[in-house]
């Protein structure tokens, strides 16, 4: 029977794993063939050893990546969250702001980049607060989407209990809220890593935005593709930590 | 006099497994089993046989899960059976088969589509011509009630509404074989009775053999000839009752005690749990 | 208090599964995406007021509700310029409003000049990747074997920060307009095939059944019933991606070009022209928001077929 399964679970991991296998494959050959220049794109052993040479150094890059990131999420939600439930207490208030952060939405944001840099010099506090900055608008609008998620009959029992608002919002709306603030945050990690990385890309002599455009302008892409593989793991380790974050809250929340 | 309804029907209740030629779908030794082998192995239908003969309106009784609507997928050719094989018109079902209407619990109408072009969707699916068909089409809903309704969006039907244009859907390319599982059972009471009494009328209109799945005592007896009781999961064929009462058929005859006196009958037979 | 998708019956329960990002695909989407993803699209509207509102005046109600964003909107603004005018703020750090109004003005030319490598860029970039987005999801519809090959691997590299691979593209397609199509598409093909591939595997599994017990091949079932019902999930697609398309390539001029808004944007920063960067970035939300008009209309116009 557990034989049985472990075949189930072959047919689930094992197309992917040809895929990737594929791939590797064809990167392989075009990069043995001679069609493309290493220069262009280097052999996936060679891209191993690179990283393997540079990781001392990626690693340090990495620091500032990664801490301005954190910086970054932290404050956008401490403000997304606290706006978004500010701004769901009244009705109006919502009605009059809502279209102006949806407009926000739409905008390319990243636009905005060299102004911060005007405001704010070639530091790393300027990444912090672009990133800040891009991370904000998601993690606001999913709270107040949160916000409206409580179904109106708990809402009407909680006024048939004479319970006082602020019971209701803590005890009941919040908790309906969290699925979805939670999924901003997700979002909102991504772009704070973006937000960073960008920066770094025109600001900042540090990081691992300037590593892979240092070895883009260089032509040492076995260099750019090692760095954006650590880059990976930065995102990978941040987006984790909410992931994890929000499967203890919830159960927390779910036990009660 | 009820009592002899009663020995009348336990006469007939023997499942003959005889094939004569008037059968049309023939079901022998039909066995599903569902994830075979694996850890959440489910027998759905326990070996079972059925027949249902040429123009008549069998229904498929049981309590909820008994596997009758995986029976009633394998007679449309949807699921294969594990054990045992299905046959209709004398070849074996292994695959969809063009000449079956069928209508499922919902009406499943392409919520972008008018009434009317729902109906021809069969034609579309098909990929054969629709113009020739229109009229048909038309005169059908005409038929089920829904004139002036042509061009509506299923949005703007009620659940009663849409069920008449899948049932018209069923019924516009002239299906051999009619099979419903459990079309009605998401109505509300009254419009299960209007709708039943819109299927018997356009059922007596058309003839078309049909096989009709529903956990419903009262709907199968008034609308079939013979129904087929169905055991708790896995599901068999346990009893195979006999209706007598003559067509047209109002829906008055379910105030007369003979028909409660079947329904109580058919109700015993459900709660009867096999070892 | 409805949510805005009660008016819009879908084909499909699966709606909600993508809405609430519960499940692990959703997880990895980025960009606002998993949000946005779930039809039906979100409107530019205010959410849908909280209870009560149905003894209110309907046109009172909706007055209101063009009023009240109008009026924030211009507060804002008004701020704005107060600020600048009570601190006495130097237009390098904050220009005012009506500065930025005379840098367009006195700029137009050059910024419309500008405009449109951005354009022609963006453009070119989003249709290529709605073209590469629905063509792959609809070939891997047809093919179990390469879905399962082909899914994970682009759920997977969707984790990654797609802007940091912008500079790899300027290595493999050169400075010039092609790497800057190259990187739109990149970036604008994620959010559109996922979403493609949502669709179209949500569709009510029993309309797919009713097409198979009416013999229809695979080709027919997915041309009458698949493509059709996937079409709210692809326009919420095209409308992240539209957005995308355009910042893929603002970053890439701003690394690498000397054209486009990006550059202008740029250039004007190390001149320390900020009137002249927030008089560009004006011109680039007008884009941004016609493109998103453009796609907001083609959605409109697909419902109104359907009969939404």
């Amino acid at each position: 029977m557990i034989a049985i399964d472990l075949r189930a679970t072959a047919r689930q991991i094992l197309p992917p794993l040809a895929g990737l296998a594929l791939l590797f494959g064809v990167w392989s050959w075009l990069a043995a063939s001679g069609l493309v220049r290493p220069r262009i794109l280097p052999a996936p052993d060679r891209v191993w050893q690179t990283l393997q040479r540079s990781i001392g150094l990626l690693l340090e890059q990495a620091q500032p990546t990664f801490w301005a990131a954190v910086a970054g999420i932290v404050a956008a939600a401490l403000l997304g969250i606290g706006l978004g439930i500010a701004v769901s207490f009244s009705r109006r208030l919502m009605q009059a702001i809502y279209p102006t952060i949806v407009f926000f939405q739409l905008i390319p944001k990243v636009a905005l980049a060299p102004v911060f840099l005007i405001w704010f010099g070639h530091t790393i506090a300027a990444n912090v607060v672009f990133s800040v900055f891009i991370a904000f608008f998601p993690v606001l609008v999913a709270t107040i989407a949160g916000m409206q998620a409580t179904p109106p009959t708990y809402e009407r029992l909680g006024q048939s209990l004479m319970m006082p608002p602020l019971r209701v919002f803590l005890r009941v709306k919040l908790i309906f809220a969290l699925p979805q603030i939670f999924n901003g945050l997700r979002i909102g990690v991504t772009f704070a890593v973006i937000g960073v990385v960008l920066g770094e890309f025109i600001t900042v002599q540090a990081g691992l935005g300037y590593i892979i455009l240092f070895s883009a302008n260089n032509f040492e892409t076995a260099l750019l593709l090692s760095a954006i593989v650590v880059l990976c793991g930065v995102g990978i380790v941040l987006f984790a930590f909410f992931l994890a974050l929000e499967a203890v809250v919830l159960r927390l929340f779910d036990s009660r | 006099m009820i009592s002899a309804v009663i020995d009348r029907l336990a006469s007939v209740e023997t499942v003959s497994m005889a094939k004569d030629a008037g059968d049309y779908v023939v079901a022998e030794r039909v066995r599903k089993i569902f994830n075979p082998g694996g850890r959440h192995e489910v027998e759905a239908v326990a070996p079972t046989s059925f027949t249902v003969k040429s123009g008549e309106f069998v229904s498929l009784l049981g309590p909820s899960g008994c596997g009758k609507s995986t029976l009633l997928m394998m007679v449309a050719g949807l699921d294969r059976p594990s054990e045992g094989t299905v046959a209709v018109a004398g070849r074996p079902m292994i695959a969809p088969r063009a000449e079956n209407g069928i209508m499922f619990q919902d009406p499943t109408l392409l919520p972008w589509k008018s009434a009317l072009e729902n109906v021809l969707f069969p034609y579309r699916a098909m990929n054969k011509p629709v113009a020739p068909h229109i009229d048909r089409a038309k005169a059908l809903l005409d038929e089920v009630g829904l004139a002036g309704f042509h061009n509506h969006k299923p949005r703007q039907l009620s659940g009663g509404m849409r069920q008449r244009v899948a049932i018209c859907r069923a019924l516009v390319f002239e299906p051999d074989l009619l099979l419903m599982d459990e079309p009605f059972s998401a109505l509300d009471a009254i419009t299960r009775d209007e709708m039943n009494l819109a299927l018997m009328k356009i059922w007596e209109e058309h003839h078309r053999t049909a096989l009709f799945v529903t956990h419903s005592i009262r709907e199968a007896v008034y609308l079939s000839d013979r129904v087929l009781v169905m055991s708790q999961r896995p599901g068999r064929v346990i009893a195979d009752v006999k209706i007598p009462f003559a067509r047209p058929r109002g829906l008055e005859i379910e105030e007369s005690a003979a028909f409660n006196e079947i329904c109580g009958y058919l109700r015993s037979k459900i709660q009867h749990r096999p070892v | 208090m409805t949510s805005p998708s009660s008016s819009l019956p879908r084909p499909g329960g699966g709606v909600g599964v993508i809405a609430d990002g519960g499940g692990a695909p959703v997880a990895l989407l980025e960009a606002g995406e998993s949000r946005r993803v779930a039809p039906p699209p979100s409107r530019i509207t205010a959410p849908p007021p909280p209870g009560r509102g149905r003894e209110a005046n309907a046109i009172v109600d909706r007055l209101r509700a063009a009023i009240l964003p109008t009026a924030f909107a211009l507060a804002l603004l008004l701020a704005w310029q107060a600020l600048v005018v009570i601190f006495q703020y130097p237009k390098v750090v904050l220009p005012a409003p009506s500065d930025i109004w005379h840098a367009l003005v006195a700029n137009f030319g050059t910024i419309c000049q500008q405009a449109v490598p951005t354009t022609r860029d963006t453009l070119a970039g989003f249709l290529l990747a709605t073209v590469l987005g629905v063509g792959i999801a609809s070939l891997l519809c047809f093919s179990r074997l390469l879905r399962d090959m082909v899914y994970p691997l682009v759920i997977l590299l969707q984790l990654v920060p797609k802007i940091a691979w912008t500079p790899l593209f300027i290595v493999w397609a050169g400075i010039g307009s092609p790497a800057r199509l190259t990187i739109a598409t990149f970036i604008a093909f994620f959010p559109i095939f996922i979403s493609m591939m949502a669709g179209l595997e949500a569709t009510d599994s029993s309309l797919v059944r009713l097409s198979r017990s009416l013999t229809a091949t695979t080709w027919r079932t997915f041309w009458l019933v698949r493509l059709p019902a996937s079409m709210p999930y692809l326009f919420s697609g095209l409308k992240i991606g539209v957005t995308l398309a355009v910042i893929g390539v603002i970053v890439a001029e701003f690394i690498s070009s000397s054209e486009g808004l990006g550059y202008l944007i740029l250039k004007s920063s190390a001149l320390l022209q900020t009137d002249l960067i927030l008089a560009a970035i004006v011109a680039l939300c007008l884009l941004g928001v016609g493109f998103y008009g453009i796609v907001h209309a083609g959605e409109r116009a697909i419902q109104r077929w359907q009969g939404e």
